[in-house]
């Protein structure tokens, strides 16, 4: 296939290596240190089973590579608008989008179908962009799991596990999505195709809400954070609230084990989450997406998020002090304190 | 009378340089570079455009001083057990002991009455070092109004009209206390005698608990914090809740939590000195600002989800940065609820 991966970062880059070890044809549309490292040496990926390099073609301009099969979007969820602009020549008539972001997609209510069928959520495409411009029919969405890091300029270190989970908007598996999970399945990347993607995005997301947040706001690693009652506590109230939401909206996965496969697997780890890493690198973080998409989720269904509301209006506050809070003006959450304080 | 003001740090600056230019008969005790910069140039005091310079007398070694009419401890709250046994060559049996720290103070329920009666809390005062070297009798409780900062070695930038409300903690109106506030007026600081000490206290601590672990937690001055709703939305929580414990324990404050929506936005800005503390990467003040609340709601069952929830951060970021001063005698019970 001809695949172009917009956003070459950790996730994207190690997509392009992949794929491109796999026999597809790849551009990388890029820029930055990063992005020049890979088009002057390649990628050099660091896994498990060894270190390899892969070649794909490294384009500055999206015009260079054309009309694709499909375009992996794995630019961070503040940035995507911008990226539905610049991915328009390459799009041809039957080119598939990945859109594959942290947190509450774009596309979460678009041909979900019921009662909130089509509702477009400001957290994440706050000025319709990513609707328009992508469009329905192009996106299929992509929940990403595994540890990826770059750890220097063109080098990208990958975990056993790479996990691209593929679903269309609407529940079940096309034909179109059978065939892109089977060609995007190559040596070290697994591309399932997952007949409700919301499953996925909520089971990483119940970690990311609860767990990662409380690691931005005071600076510990996830190894501190489990041996922390009171903040274990925290964590687990937003998990709870972040749930009740996700069953709100349809999705019935079991929270105990999602809670119980981190705080196994995090016990010993000095992991810090990646929202952590960019706020320590005064990078923008993705806080709309993975924490205020919930309160507004939250909202929309008549679930209360009290503890969540906190800790983003905590995380937000953080962000801006820092500078790292990407605007987004269409977005605000509205907090109905007045009512919850008076005397009944 | 003779003073002894314990602990060089900006409000013991204002209090032993107003005292020592007030002609009182007053002594500072200092360490290290703020030590010898009082013994060699004296106090600045500058407020405003007028600089000042006091020359408190000043010394390292309390054994030197003997028995003082009043020891002023001003300390952070987490040197408070480690002050009440350096003071201790300073105490006579009628010495009256000034306690200015931020938060709720050890003596709070001695005295009191009620179930709670003699409670320790162990937030402040875990291994009762402050209840049995300090005591009650010679207990003073007090709040200080005055912004003001070290700028240098001997050097101290403060607010205009420093003013200090104080109570015995026995409730009693006692020549000494008297004899004090008519000192602090001579001086130059604004003095009063509090009526009810602990409605003092909680009162202070009601602005502090609220505004002091966001500023922590985000770095950000009270400006942000009170224009964003989200955050205002946090505060009103912990102020609802401090509210409700206090009136557990028979305090009835006057200001309700949603007060904090009618806070006029164009304050001007300011840095809590919490958040100054961070800033200088020197511990922080939480255990007696926050965690005192928290443990307080357990033992009168008042629940404190979001005191709980912004002290266990707090706690968790000043730990990871250091800046946690241990208090191994405090552990707040999450398992309740």
């Amino acid at each position: 296939m001809k695949i172009a991966v917009f956003g070459a970062g950790a996730v994207g880059g190690a997509a392009a290596a992949l794929l491109a070890r796999g026999g597809h044809e790849v551009s990388v549309i890029g820029r930055g240190a990063h992005f020049e490292a890979m088009r002057a040496n390649g990628i050099r990926m660091i896994r498990p089973d060894g270190e390899w390099t892969a070649r794909p073609t490294c384009c500055a301009r999206p015009a260079d590579a054309g009309p694709q099969d499909a375009v992996m979007v794995s630019v961070k969820a503040h940035d995507l608008g911008a990226a539905a602009e610049a991915i328009q020549p390459l799009l041809g008539a039957d080119t598939v989008v990945i859109s594959a972001q942290n947190g509450i997609p774009w596309w979460y209510f678009h041909r979900l179908g019921g009662k909130w069928d089509g509702h477009r959520l400001a957290a994440v495409d706050s000025d319709g962009r990513a609707l328009t411009l992508i469009g329905l029919d192009r996106a299929v969405g992509c929940v990403v799991t595994g540890a990826f890091a770059v750890t220097a300029p063109g080098t990208i270190r990958v975990s056993a596990l790479a996990r691209y989970a593929l679903g269309e908007l609407k529940p079940g598996v096309s034909p179109r999505l059978a065939a892109l999970s089977r060609a995007l399945t190559v040596p070290g990347m697994e591309a399932p195709a997952s007949a409700k993607l919301r499953d996925d995005v909520w089971f990483k997301l119940l970690g990311n809400v609860s767990f990662s947040m409380i690691c931005v706001i005071t600076g510990a690693n996830m190894a501190t954070l489990i041996a922390d009652a009171g903040s274990m506590r925290l964590a687990r109230a937003m998990m709870v609230e972040a749930h009740r939401v996700a069953e709100a909206v349809g999705v019935s996965i079991d929270r105990q084990a999602v809670d119980a496969r981190l705080t196994e697997s995090q016990r010993m780890s000095s992991h810090k989450p990646s929202t952590l890493q960019d706020l320590e690198r005064r990078r923008p973080m993705e806080i709309d997406a993975i924490v205020g998409a919930v309160c507004e989720i939250g909202r929309l269904t008549n679930v209360p998020t009290p503890t969540i509301d906190m800790i983003y209006a905590l995380v937000r506050m953080r962000a801006e002090e820092a500078g790292c809070y990407p605007a987004n003006p269409g977005f605000a959450l509205r907090y109905d304190i007045r009512s919850e304080l008076l005397p009944s | 009378m003779k003073i002894c003001v314990f602990g060089a740090g900006a409000l013991g600056s204002v209090f032993g340089g107003h005292l020592a230019l007030g002609g009182e008969d007053a002594t500072m005790i200092a360490r290290g570079a703020t030590l010898a910069t009082l013994k060699a140039n004296g106090l600045k005091l500058i407020a405003g455009d007028t600089e000042r310079v006091a020359r408190p007398r000043v010394t390292d070694n309390p054994r030197e001083l003997g028995a003082q009419d009043i020891v002023i401890l001003a300390t952070k709250a987490y040197s408070l057990p480690e002050a009440a046994e350096a003071i201790a060559p300073m105490l006579g049996p009628d010495t009256g002991v000034v306690l200015i720290q931020n938060g709720l103070q050890w003596w709070y329920f001695h005295g009191l009455g009620g179930a709670l009666e003699g409670k320790r809390l162990s937030s402040i005062d875990a291994e009762g070092k402050c209840e049995r070297l300090i005591g009650l009798k010679r207990s003073i409780g007090a709040e200080i109004y005055c912004p003001a900062e070290v700028t240098a070695p001997g050097v101290v930038r403060h607010g205009p009209n420093p003013k200090i409300v104080m109570g015995e903690a026995s409730g009693a109106k006692t020549p000494r206390i008297e004899a004090l506030a008519s000192a602090f007026q001579r001086s130059g600081v604004i003095a009063e005698i509090a009526s009810d000490m602990r409605l003092e206290l909680w009162k202070k601590l009601l602005n502090l608990v609220a505004g002091a672990p966001l500023a922590v937690l985000t770095g950000a001055t009270n400006k942000p914090l009170n224009r964003e709703e989200g955050t205002r939305a946090i505060m009103a929580r912990l102020t609802a809740e401090t509210i409700a414990v206090a009136a557990k324990v028979g305090v009835k404050l006057p200001l309700t939590a949603l007060d904090r929506f009618k806070q006029p936005a164009d304050v001007p800005p300011h840095k809590v000195s919490t958040l100054q503390d961070l800033e200088r990467k020197r511990p922080l003040e939480i255990d007696a600002i926050v965690g005192v609340v928290a443990e307080i709601g357990r033992m009168t069952g008042v629940p404190t989800p979001t005191v709980d929830a912004v002290y266990a951060l707090c706690r968790m970021k000043a730990v990871e940065l250091g800046l946690y001063p241990a208090n191994p005698g405090f552990a707040l019970d999450y398992k309740i609820g």
